[in-house]
């Protein structure tokens, strides 16, 4: 039997998507959109298993704990083979494939115009195939080693990672998903196949493919590739949170570094243990309206501090969901960060006072609507929005639902609840000179 | 493997509108969003800061919507539209553009329509922008030009980049390729609502303008809707600068710069002696993908996965300059063996010592690329607003076509053409520890 239960149909006549998805007997999700008359093929074999989940345990086992950046440094060691790495056989099928860590997940991709079908079969492999050597992981050292310097230097990237020291006490979103140089010295073949053991086991992945092709085709292929790989009995994994209390670790990060622009984000911290699914959904959806109608260009602060210079067109707000944390964050570059940072605190204390206009809701509304039709053109959003939500628990089309059942007293009632003086952090930097 | 190059999507279909102006239409059903870019063009050098105020200050108020939160608040009236000015080069040309994205009318709820609506709301922005006595608001001016320098001062916030217009700038002093699209810092403080409104008037009556829709309408159709977009148009069009010759390499010469950081950023140049139109073009594209353009590349197989040098290496090639750059994040002290590693593999190219696999896959590499491309309308705007500007031919089956007929030959032959430049080093200052805890 290759699958198990009914097929699943996630649709929506707004976005006039579909994705079929089924489960199949090694326990993968197995998932298909299919996008008529584009040319570009895209398929992705994606893993729960992300720069947050630093403690597990098997079993009942006893815990395990793993060092900062082992994600992502078994998603570099997946390429890896004995005799070639990965891409050059994508190379040789005229494709290009890739892969990224985030906090909650591992996602590697291919993208192709012709042999699609080969493609598939050679992810499915290569994920499904590890060879760690004391050699190979030792060099990969290297190489990390100088994506952790870029990181360094990229002040963008520095500005948000303080934030989140900002914001979080113990939680491990607030690391760097890539590590630190000692953190990974001291990474074995032998952590990473234990790494491998636990989150790559079918049970645990999605397989999704966005592509004109036929999806009979396509779901015949992906169940006989993963049961190529008898990888056992699904092991029964009790990731392990770090508890985190209420309020930020501090109110403010400040380094310097040579840039050109200094930089500012402001953060407003959640805890959310309780919510799954498509609560969680409708949470990060009252709450990104509620930001854009704060922060957004039609907003009442952004054209007062455009004007003042205390801000520029890099100005930007959202609101992230990470396991059981999450975060609004707003800024970008600043002429002047401490009179951009007390020019937000006042004012919105202000708007908090004044509450939100009804109208600017619809207006955001509508606006959602027509960003949900720019960002469903993409095959890459389709994946990460699809593998995003289900790594969550929700339909990624449940969107446009909530959309239209959000009422204004819920945004306001967000608005009061969550940008609130006790739970904000900034994060600051500015030039050394 | 027999490849066919026949179109698989709509090209633009491409008609004169006014004096200088072109309209650029390409009916596309696969989306669920039209896409327009307006584009004027002229050289890049003198008045590319002031240009790039132009758009800046367009999207600062319209007649209509005279100030910046009233545009957003009509942009989400119309169902999200996005808008926004970009500047960009190609070759020696400077591109000012605005560019907007908006769902298509049979996408929307009911009997819902946007394109009537969204063309004209972009037409009053470019036509009808909010002027007192004539010329833009002074206090509108001295902001964007406080905006503009900082996005001048923010380029060294990205190191690679910064790394690379700096190779690109000691390279080719005396030549336009030199110019960065921003401008400078000390032309942009000259900025008055004269000089911009002067600068607004002349890019769109007399500049090059080209206009680029996809969308699921009928092309004479939507031109209708279009026209009013390169109304008022000057029959004295201004003449851009004949193409600047390509230079040769002389002697390698080295350049260091060192600033406060952790990684080095090195940056090779060479001079391709080839370029847009040359017999040897694709060629040299395709050894320049054998060298650093994919990731079976020899750069990124040999000196990164086999030396374990750096993280980010590649190469590119400028078809308007006759440039190529090889770029890389590396250890400091690692500079020396990079720089001959690098050399090495040029090298290899250059004797023909890259396997047919490699020739093969980059051949494929490069037709998969302009394939996919044409899934995009804003690729498939740029492809054909650059090769317009650059000489090269605007259909991209076309090039397909050049590309697949390249031979190892021909790529040992260009490869041969390269000659080394300058190379260019942006090294930290002192060792910092990357580690280093915020405070």
């Amino acid at each position: 039997m290759t699958w198990i239960g009914q097929e699943k149909i996630l649709e929506n006549q707004t976005l006039g998507e579909r994705v079929v998805e089924r489960t199949h007997a090694s326990g993968a999700t197995v998932a298909f959109c299919r996008k008529p008359g584009y040319l570009r093929r895209y398929a992705c074999f994606a893993t729960r298993f992300g720069s947050v989940d630093n403690r597990y345990r098997i079993g009942g086992g006893p815990e395990q704990e793993l060092p900062d950046g082992i994600a992502h440094f078994l998603e570099h060691k997946m390429f890896e083979g004995p005799e070639e790495d990965a891409f050059t056989q994508f190379s040789r099928l005229g494709a290009s494939a890739n892969a990224f860590t985030s906090f909650v997940g591992t996602t590697y991709l291919f993208s192709c115009v012709d042999q699609f079908f080969p493609c598939l079969e050679h992810l499915v492999r290569f994920v499904q195939q590890p060879h760690f050597t004391d050699e190979n992981v030792e060099k990969e050292k290297g190489i990390i080693g100088q994506e952790i310097r870029m990181y360094a230097d990229n002040p963008g990237w520095r500005v948000y990672f303080n934030l989140l020291e900002g914001l979080y006490r113990d939680h491990p979103v607030a690391k760097d998903i890539a590590g630190t140089e000692q953190t990974i010295a001291g990474i074995t073949p032998e952590i990473l196949d234990r790494c491998w053991s636990a989150f790559y086991h079918p049970s645990n992945m999605i397989l999704l493919a966005v592509a004109d092709e036929d999806e009979e085709s396509y779901f015949e292929h992906a169940g006989r590739l993963l049961a190529e790989t008898d990888l056992g009995p699904a092991p029964e994994i009790e990731k392990i949170l770090t508890p985190e209390s209420a309020g930020p670790a501090q109110t403010e990060v400040r380094q310097q570094m040579q840039v050109g622009r200094s930089k500012v984000l402001f953060g407003w911290k959640d805890i959310h243990s309780d919510l799954f699914g498509r609560e969680l959904m409708r949470k990060e959806l009252v709450t990104e309206l509620m930001l854009e109608c704060v922060f957004g260009q039609s907003g009442p602060l952004f054209e007062q501090l455009y004007t003042r210079e205390l801000i520029d067109d890099s100005f930007g707000t959202s609101y992230q969901v990470h396991s059981d944390v999450g975060h609004s964050v707003s800024g970008g570059d600043s002429a002047d960060p401490d009179q951009l940072i007390t020019s937000i605190r006042d004012q919105v204390g202000q708007i908090r006072r004044c509450g939100i206009d009804p109208a600017d809701i619809e207006r955001q509304r509508r606006s959602a609507i027509g960003y949900l039709l720019r960002a469903f053109n993409s095959l890459e959003h389709i994946a990460s929005s699809y593998c995003g939500t289900r790594f969550l628990g929700a339909d990624p089309f449940e969107v446009v639902d909530l959309l239209s059942e959000i009422s204004h007293e819920e945004v306001e009632t967000r608005l009061q609840e969550h940008l609130i003086p006790e739970q904000m952090s900034c994060s600051i930097i500015t030039s050394r000179s | 493997m027999t490849r066919s190059f026949s179109s698989e999507v709509a090209g633009f279909d491409t008609r004169e509108s006014a004096p200088g102006a072109t309209l650029h239409i390409r009916r596309e059903s696969r989306r669920k969003t039209s896409s327009l870019r307006v584009s004027w063009i002229s050289d890049l050098g003198d008045g590319a800061a002031l240009r790039c105020l132009v758009p800046a200050c367009l999207l600062r108020g319209s007649e209509s919507h005279p100030s910046l939160r009233e545009i957003s608040r009509r942009s989400e009236e119309l169902w999200g539209l996005v808008l926004s000015a970009s500047v960009d080069r190609a070759g020696q040309r400077h591109i000012i553009s605005l560019r907007a994205e908006f769902p298509e009318d049979s996408r929307l709820p009911g009997d819902a329509k946007v394109l009537g609506d969204a063309v004209d709301f972009i037409r009053e922005m470019i036509h009808q922008p909010l002027l007192s006595d004539g010329l833009f608001c002074s206090q509108t001016v001295s902001t964007e030009v406080a905006q503009h320098r900082r996005t001048i001062e923010g380029r060294f916030d990205d190191k690679r980049s910064w790394a690379m217009q700096r190779c690109v700038e000691e390279t080719c002093s005396g030549e336009p390729w030199r110019y960065h699209e921003y401008g400078t810092i000390d032309e942009l403080e000259l900025a008055t609502p004269q000089s911009v409104t002067t600068a607004w008037r002349q890019s769109i009556e007399k500049h090059p303008m080209y206009v680029h829709f996809s969308g699921e309408v009928d092309p004479d159709e939507v031109a209708e809707v279009l026209l009013p977009l390169t109304a008022g148009r000057d029959r004295d069009v201004t003449a851009l600068a004949p193409r600047h010759p390509r230079r040769g390499a002389g002697q390698l010469r080295e350049v260091e710069e060192q600033f406060e950081g952790n990684q080095a950023n090195l940056v090779i140049s060479l001079r391709t002696n080839t370029g847009h139109g040359d017999p040897l073009h694709e060629a040299m594209m395709i050894a320049n993908g054998v060298l650093g353009g994919f990731s079976h590349s020899r750069l990124f197989s040999q000196v990164r996965e086999k030396q374990s040098l750096c993280y980010s290496i590649n190469s590119h090639i400028d078809g308007s300059a006759g440039l190529m750059l090889v770029s890389a994040g590396i250890d400091g002290d690692a500079a020396s063996r990079t720089r001959e590693s690098i050399f090495e593999q040029i090298d290899v190219v250059k004797m023909g010592g890259f396997t047919d696999e490699e020739f093969q896959m980059t051949i494929d590499s490069w037709d998969s690329r302009l394939r996919m491309a044409t899934d995009s309308p804003a690729a498939m705007a740029e492809f054909d607003l650059v090769s317009r500007l650059v000489g090269r031919d605007p259909d991209i089956d076309q090039l397909r076509h050049r590309v697949a007929q390249v031979t190892r030959e021909a790529v040992v032959e260009a490869a041969g053409l390269l000659q080394p430049d300058l190379v260019y080093l942006l090294a930290p200052r002192q060792s910092t520890d990357p580690d280093e805890e915020a405070s």
